[in-house]
């Protein structure tokens, strides 16, 4: 009588190690290698980085409680994240980081600070980039006037009764559309969105 | 929800469905239903793209250049919409930001216009659209507090009449104080507008947690019904029906609490239906039913969960009405949807009245027969099989919420009533039982205007039944968790439970004997209430306008609407139950009502308002005595109230007598008084200092060995805790602590950040002298309990004080407390004579961080503003006060004396603003007589461009009865001034060089 939803979270800690890893670097990485370039990290070493805080992801979401509060997930990601670039620069000592543009350090504390404006910026980008990597990832599983539909909707922001005439649809089916589209979302998204 | 062409889904529904907001069932009877419906879907274009998921798929482009063309819903749109449903709501809290974001264009131009721009409200953000109005978050601008507002549709008050039942209905809804409901304060009109101001609640509506997370397990549903139980049972002790008791109309907090809404509406519904069937119709009410119901349904929604006997007569449907539908509430919680969801409101009324609903056991599996009975004596058609009051019902689901709750009655054993019971003359009564008095003996509180009464067990298991004219009203068992209930006025009778024991009852107590041995006495204790604050003539009211010293208090006359700001006081560490504030009125020649009000503040959680205007005065009656109760719930502790005396129309009032009274935890003479203890109260960090040895440990779900036990210990000392771990690992770190949080916060911080360990958060909590802390790795986040996991380094451990005495606590830095109800202060002593209460756990508090050790009262005023921001001299959070004239605030800690120190007060400040504007320290002077002095001041002004280091040595030699200092600071001038490094340093006299004043700033020492 009711559907069980299947949450991306759900799914990583039930599928494979190997599936769920794959699946995790894909999701995660752009959006990681971006922030860990702030704090003037070489590519090399970025990729242990990313590497590292992934492995961490993976080993701790099975565990990973929900506080309820919103963006739980986002903060305990940023969290990570910090202390991975803590650890990074502490091993390099004071002369590493000072090479390095030597204010790193503080920049790390301010973006620990959840209410600096760089922890604004991480809020959005990562739910700008989450949430349009799950579409990308739930997209195949509409048919393509669907996909159509809510892209001009919802993405371009275009008018209702534009998209049914476009496509040949009746209004209803554009609005069933975005509906159907957003709920797959919200299901696959749940507890890394909210 | 089985929809059709002719009963549209609800506005609110149409939003959810096409944000994907709805489960598959719901969704898909929507997407058949638009199919047919062209209204829906013209609807569906006009409602607002305010979807968080939306916004962040949209193109950033797009978004701006359509900003432009938001379609807003105007009350034209609305008034051509399908009829509504249930859409009276609010949303949860993750909507709120996203509507209040749209609140400028959207909320605004629905917005009636007399509230457009309020006095007293700022529209924030629009919260819910429905039949019986609009609700929006609005901000009290005095008060700078949000409440919500609900503008009530213009059908339900289109006559005299129909606005007088309105403001009937709340002043009844008003007096309802009960945790399990939202709190109504006032009726309100503006211009032709009504609205209901009421409780801002951060929560969502059980609906849309069902909606969203689909059927509950069987304990949480319990648990919210069993709630919402006692709040029925609250309103029905005041002689309220709801009417209208339905999964929309109860909000679920984050703190798991239900709170039922819109008290009275209902029946203003009803009653606006009935007259409009009248007038269109002719027929007398509770004629045609369907004329009634599509009125009442365009209003109420479906009749979903509506008793019987309410269909055929709404005035006849008692608190056993309601009953049955929290039943159907239940059975849909459990079930994700209502008993008789199927047909049009005529085909479910039908249902209700004489059909079966679907039994629970074959939609799953995991109902216990004994609930299925107890919904099912909820949702008997007969009221008369029904249970009879709502504390009933919240026993009887007692067993299922897996943890006991309200009285003993889950006690499987037979219990005999005492012979013998007491007959107690109580005005008010209020019982409480308090958790943390029951861990150590069987002990119960009963408050009463005479004084609290005492029941101590000495056998640990008590249990009390109040009852009045032999029926019980409730039970109180020493054994089980915390109940707070307020009773009405009136003679009830106190019982002991048990089948042999012995009372004797006596002027001071009483005492009840088991075969000759005493197992519980009792005593009248007139201390635990008192005076907490009371104000004369001699305390200058804030707002000095229009306001005078007559008749042996104050006389305010108002030429208009207004509100007069009197007092605002500190209020120290409070025991959990009612506080009161009291004072004599009388009021001339006013129009409409006059009444004080009190403000509650509770650090980081926002105002509370308490209601005084139901007990407003109007007309010329001569001196009026007020008393209104605010009940403070187990660990709230608030730090600041305010009083103002809001006149409605004009007028004169004159008002005396005023005092605060309640129980503190300890009496600020008795803590001025203790030389030894920190003149502060006693608070956790007190409580933590020394050192503590492990004594049970489990690290990753394997319990330590004696070896490993014996390496594991931790010494506070100030704000420092030294941890040794395994391994003879140790660490120096800082702490800091949130004391009012649930359960409470240690955060261990490494402050040079230098070793492995970065910040650990976890918890703690104090049982007796014996410490339990949880801690995970620092990746991982705070424990919510001290339940062992299999995680690798997840620890809990139990502490003991070392068994080497405590270190004697000198103060060497700083010491942190609260610093309660300061001595009374000269006017002209301290900058800002009220602020006087120096709170530990705002240091954490999401406005940011002091330096460690201090913290500061944030004051706010109309222009006056302290604040902790960034930009300090490292970039990092400093403190900020700004403001015109000659304001300031308590910055800082309170530091017993020790005559074997000399101090200095050092740190940095810089100033901005008008040429000539000041930053100012000063030193004050206390002992337990009252505030002494204050010794030279030190400034900086604005001429100085950069931070200025600053170092002012005492002057406790000059004070030698002093016993406390309290370093202060303010702003003289227009503009702001930053102080960040602060610290007060004592150094040993016998070390100290002969030009010590001179070297550390007998006045200033700039660098």
């Amino acid at each position: 009588m009711f559907e069980t939803s299947h949450s991306l979270i759900d799914q990583l800690c039930h599928e494979s190690d190997a599936a769920s890893w794959e699946r995790l670097v894909a999701l995660y990485s752009p959006l990681l290698r971006g922030w860990i370039d702030r704090y003037d990290v070489q590519a090399s070493d970025a990729d242990d980085l990313i590497q590292d805080v992934l492995m961490v992801l993976m080993r701790e979401l099975p565990s990973f409680r929900h506080s309820q509060q919103p963006g739980a997930f986002r903060s305990w990601l940023k969290r990570i994240v910090i202390n991975r670039l803590r650890n990074f620069w502490r091993a390099r000592g004071r002369d590493g980081a000072a090479a390095a543009g030597g204010d790193v350090m503080r920049r790390l504390d301010e973006f620990e600070d959840d209410r600096s404006r760089l922890s604004g910026i991480w809020q959005q980008e990562h739910d700008q980039h989450l949430t349009r990597r799950l579409l990308e990832m739930i997209e195949p599983r509409f048919t393509p006037s669907t996909r159509q539909a809510f892209r001009r909707l919802v993405l371009d922001g275009a008018d209702a009764d534009d998209v049914a005439a476009e496509l040949g649809m009746s209004l209803n089916a554009v609005f069933t559309a975005k509906s159907r589209v957003l709920r797959e979302l919200r299901a696959i998204g749940k507890g890394l969105l909210d | 929800m089985n929809l059709n062409a002719l009963t549209c889904p609800s506005q609110q529904q149409l939003a959810a469905f096409v944000a994907g907001r709805l489960n598959v069932t719901n969704s898909t009877e929507i997407e058949q239903h638009l199919a047919d419906c062209q209204s829906c879907c013209q609807l569906l274009k006009m409602l607002p793209d305010e979807d968080t998921l939306v916004s962040l798929l949209r193109d950033p482009e797009v978004e701006t250049a359509n900003e432009g063309v938001q379609r807003p819903l105007s009350p034209q749109h609305a008034a051509t919409m399908p009829p509504t449903g249930e859409q009276l709501t609010l949303p949860p809290s993750d909507g709120v930001t996203a509507i209040a974001d749209a609140a400028d264009n959207e909320a605004a131009s629905s917005l009636p216009e007399p509230l457009r721009d309020h006095s007293r409200y700022r529209i924030m953000a629009i919260l819910g659209r429905g039949g019986m109005g609009d609700v929006y978050k609005a901000h009290h601008r005095m008060m700078n507090r949000p409440v919500a507002l609900k503008v009530i549709n213009a059908r339900l008050v289109n006559s005299h009449a129909a606005v007088q039942r309105f403001h009937r209905e709340v002043q009844a809804a008003a007096r309802l104080t009960h945790p399990n409901i939202v709190t109504a304060f006032d009726a309100e009109q503006a211009g032709d507008t009504h609205y209901l101001v009421m409780e801002f609640v951060d929560g969502v509506e059980l609906a849309d947690v069902i909606k969203d997370r689909g059927p509950l397990p069987v304990a949480e549903a319990c648990d919210y019904v069993r709630q919402a139980a006692l709040g029925l049972q609250h309103a029905h002790e005041q002689g309220m029906v709801h009417r209208d008791i339905k999964p929309q109309n109860l909000m679920l907090t984050s703190a798991g609490v239900v709170k039922i809404l819109d008290f009275g509406l209902a029946n203003l519904a009803g009653a606006a239906a009935e007259e409009g069937t009248k007038q269109e119709s002719g027929s007398p009410p509770g004629g045609p039913l369907d004329g009634r119901l599509t009125q009442l349904g365009s209003m109420m929604g479906t009749p979903d969960y509506m008793a019987p006997e309410q269909a055929d007569d709404a005035h006849s449907a008692d608190i056993r009405a309601d009953i049955y539908s929290l039943g159907c509430t239940l059975y849909c919680l459990l079930a994700g949807e209502a008993p008789f969801s199927a047909g049009s409101a005529a085909d479910k009324l039908q249902a209700h009245s004489q059909q079966a609903a679907r039994p629970l056991s074959e939609i799953r599996d995991d109902v216990p027969a004994e609930l299925e009975a107890v919904i099912a004596r909820m949702m008997n058609k007969s009221p008369d099989e029904r249970y009879r009051v709502p504390l009933d019902v919240a026993k009887a689901l007692e067993p299922f919420v897996g943890k006991p709750a309200v009285g003993g009655h889950a006690v499987s054993k037979p219990v005999l009533q005492s012979h013998r019971s007491i007959v107690v003359p109580l005005a008010i009564v209020v019982t409480l039982l308090l958790g943390f008095f029951i861990a150590l003996t069987g002990v119960i509180v009963v408050m009463t205007d005479q004084g609290r009464m005492v029941i101590q067990s000495e056998v640990g298991d008590v249990q009390v039944v109040v009852k009045q004219n032999g029926e019980e009203i409730t039970t109180i068992d020493s054994k089980t968790g915390t109940q707070v209930k307020w009773l009405s006025t009136g003679k009830y009778e106190v019982e002991l439970v048990g089948d042999d024991n012995d009372v004797k009852l006596d002027q001071t107590g009483f005492r009840m004997t088991r075969l000759g041995t005493v197992i519980v006495t009792a005593r009248w204790n007139g201390e635990g209430s008192g005076v907490i604050r009371s104000f004369t003539t001699d305390d200058p009211t804030i707002s000095q306008d229009n306001v005078e010293v007559a008749d042996g208090g104050w006389k305010i006359t108002a030429n208009g609407p207004q509100t007069e700001r009197l007092f605002e006081v500190p209020m120290p560490p409070m025991n959990a139950g009612p506080f009161f504030y009291r004072a004599k009125l009388k009021t001339e020649n006013v129009k409409g009502r006059a009444y004080l009000e009190m403000w509650v503040r509770f650090p980081g959680q926002g105002e509370f308002f308490s209601k005084g205007f139901h007990l407003a005065l109007s007309g010329t009656n001569g001196w009026a005595e007020y008393e209104i109760p605010f009940l403070l719930e187990k660990g709230q502790q608030p730090d600041l109230v305010k009083l103002n005396l809001a006149i409605e129309g004009g007028g004169t009032v004159w008002i005396k007598d005023a005092e605060l009274r309640g129980r503190p935890q300890m009496s600020a003479a008795a803590a001025l008084d203790d030389v030894d203890e920190p003149v502060a109260g006693r608070t956790d960090y007190d409580r933590l200092q020394g050192a503590w040895t492990c004594v049970d440990g489990v690290m990753g779900n394997k319990p330590l060995t004696k070896e490993q036990l014996a390496t594991v210990s931790m010494k506070f000392e100030h704000d420092q805790v030294e941890v040794a771990g395994l391994g003879s690992q140790t660490f120096k770190l800082s702490y800091a602590l949130r004391q009012f949080s649930e359960p409470k916060w240690i955060e261990f911080i490494n402050p040079d950040r230098t070793a492995d360990e970065l910040s650990i958060a976890g918890i703690y909590a104090f049982d007796g002298d014996t410490l339990h802390i949880a801690f995970d790795d620092a990746d991982r986040p705070r424990p919510r309990d001290f339940t062992p996991t299999d995680q690798h380094d997840h620890f809990v451990g139990t502490f003991r004080r070392a068994t080497a005495s405590q270190p004697k606590q000198t103060p060497s830095r700083s010491s942190t407390g609260i610093l309660t109800s300061p001595p009374s202060v000269p006017s002209g002593g301290l900058p800002v004579g009220t602020n006087l209460i120096v709170d530990p756990s705002l240091e954490i508090t999401p406005t940011g961080e002091l330096p460690n050790g201090w913290f500061a009262w944030l004051d706010d005023g109309p222009d006056f503003k302290c604040e902790v921001v960034e930009g300090g001299v490292t970039g990092k959070h400093c403190l900020q006060i700004s403001g015109t004239g000659t304001r300031g605030v308590v910055f800082a800690t309170s530091i017993p004396l020790d005559r074997t120190k000399r101090y200095a007060l050092k740190g940095r400040v810089k100033v901005e603003g008008e040429a000539g504007t000041w930053a100012v320290v000063k030193l004050n002077y206390f002992n337990s007589s009252g505030w002494l002095g204050v010794d030279d001041r030190v400034g900086v002004t604005t001429s100085d461009l950069d931070w200025k280091l600053f170092e002012k040595t005492d002057a406790i030699d000059k004070y030698p009865t002093a016993t406390l200092i309290v370093p202060t600071g303010h702003i003289e001038g227009n503009g702001t001034a930053r102080f960040d490094d602060l610290e007060v340093i004592a150094y040993d006299r016998d070390k100290l060089p002969a030009n010590f004043d001179a070297t550390h700033g007998k006045n200033n020492r700039m660098k």
